[in-house]
């Protein structure tokens, strides 16, 4: 199954529907924490190879912190209060995740 | 004068490309779309030729969930045009009073929810707002409630005491205090809808992601079926197992959205109509059916049920395939008649239990 990396793979990180950052995934690739200015205040997202996770967020709910890592095409985050969204692209992956 | 025959030779040749560049398609061009809407993202992603027609389609498709959205909203302020919109509303101020004339998609969503309140014993039930409304999900601070106010507010949940009179058109909820939530089954219809307006519009190639409720239409862009992961409900994350749709709906319901620590315990939204607390046998169930409107429901209903009732349940229905998570981690999968399997792949670490 986790064949698909022909292809590379991609986490684009928007505020506001605005994409801020595009990192690409990597197995085995660096680790990295980027700080997003999001509309209520700073969010931090993290980067572990081919993975990445909302790591701290300022949303009273947290919810996009719970979801924890992803890695998959079509997987997304999504911190309505802050109006930040990670989602992931590229690949030979999935066209979406259902949640 | 050698060379006339070469020069000749030339503009036929050039005439022939231009010919064939004419006539050859053009590629299929995808037309992509966000939007937030009902509480969550909305993606739809469509392919067609005529990206001026996409575009028409896919805002026609918004507007229709926009439609269903203000139809079922719940929480406006009274007074306001959002709380005079909404028929969900309506009826719920005129509970014990009098019935209310209602919107023909209103009117189908409450059919639909009490049909299959019938078909799954009584796991899902749309009466289930003032059990909502105490447990504070929706608002800024739930909390787990009082046991006799529980009781009090259970014995407002009774679905057989919504009058529904086709003829009319209205709806009524008998009992004062008594009121529709349907957050369980609007989403799924609005999706559903949405992907009519986008056939009704030629459109043969397309994808709605609902917040994790997923239609999709025709195959994706490669001309395979659509790979649809079911996302990991353990802390380990990641992808489950991959389904591969045509034609057709998946939706999830789990326990890790809308919850809240209490004492040692983990609370979410999903109540048991029965008890009026959360169920707490399922980490998440997936539902794959034709519809998305009946997908959602079902994956409600589903994930309040006990995982071996779920199961049983679904063996009557056509179509229908369920996935299953259960709260000690056991992943079971199980089908209707005429329900192909669709999970193409699983994880590795996870192996599901055919039923």
């Amino acid at each position: 199954m986790r064949t698909d990396t022909a292809v590379e793979i991609r986490a684009v990180i928007k505020v506001r529907g605005r994409i801020v950052r595009t990192i690409v995934l990597l197995k085995d690739g660096e680790k990295a924490v980027y700080q997003v200015q999001g509309s209520m205040g700073r969010a931090l997202v993290e980067l572990d190879g081919n993975r990445v996770r909302m790591r701290e967020a300022p949303c009273p709910d947290r919810t996009c912190i719970l979801q924890g890592w992803m890695e998959r095409q079509g997987e997304s985050i999504v911190c309505l209060p802050n109006q930040v969204e990670i989602r992931i692209e590229g690949g030979n992956g999935l066209d979406a995740v259902t949640r | 004068m050698g060379s006339r025959p070469r020069v000749w030779l030339a503009l036929i040749l050039v005439l022939l490309g231009v010919i064939g560049f004419s006539l050859y398609p053009r590629r299929p061009v995808e037309y992509r779309s966000d939007r937030f809407l009902m509480d969550t993202l909305v993606s739809i992603k469509v392919y067609g030729r005529d990206d001026e027609k996409l575009r028409k389609a896919v805002a026609e498709a918004y507007a229709e969930m926009q439609r269903i959205a203000d139809l079922t909203n719940r929480f406006p302020v009274r007074g306001t045009a959002e709380h005079a919109a909404s028929d969900v509303c309506r009826i719920n101020d005129m509970a014990g009073i009098r019935p209310v004339t209602v919107d023909p998609d209103v009117f189908a969503m409450l059919e639909r929810s009490r049909t299959w309140r019938h078909r799954t014993g009584g796991a899902f039930d749309v009466t289930i707002g003032p059990v909502m409304d105490l447990w504070g999900f929706g608002g800024k601070h739930p909390h787990v409630p009082k046991h006799d106010e529980l009781a009090a507010r259970l014995a407002l949940v009774d679905s057989d005491r919504l009058l529904l009179k086709r003829q009319d058109r209205t709806a009524f909820l008998e009992k004062a205090g008594m009121g529709l939530d349907l957050g369980a089954a609007a989403k799924g219809y609005a999706t559903e809808k949405a992907m009519w307006v986008l056939a009704r519009n030629g459109i043969e190639k397309a994808i709605i992601d609902a917040g994790g409720t997923i239609r999709v239409l025709g195959k994706n862009a490669e001309g395979a079926p659509w790979r649809i992961g079911i996302k990991n409900p353990t802390d380990s994350g990641g992808i489950l197992a991959v389904l591969a749709l045509e034609d057709s709906a998946a939706a999830t319901s789990a326990g890790y959205y809308r919850c809240f620590d209490s004492g040692r315990r983990r609370f979410h939204h999903i109540l048991n109509p029965g008890t009026g607390y959360p169920a707490m046998e399922n980490a998440s169930v997936t539902v794959v059916a034709k519809d998305a409107g009946m997908a959602d429901i079902l994956s409600t209903a589903l994930f309040v049920l006990p995982p071996e009732k779920a199961l049983e349940t679904v063996k009557k229905l056509d179509g229908v395939e369920v996935f299953l998570v259960t709260v000690d981690g056991r992943t079971l999968h199980g089908k209707g008649p005429a329900g192909r399997s669709v999970v193409q792949s699983a994880a590795p670490g996870h192996h599901a239990q055919s039923r």
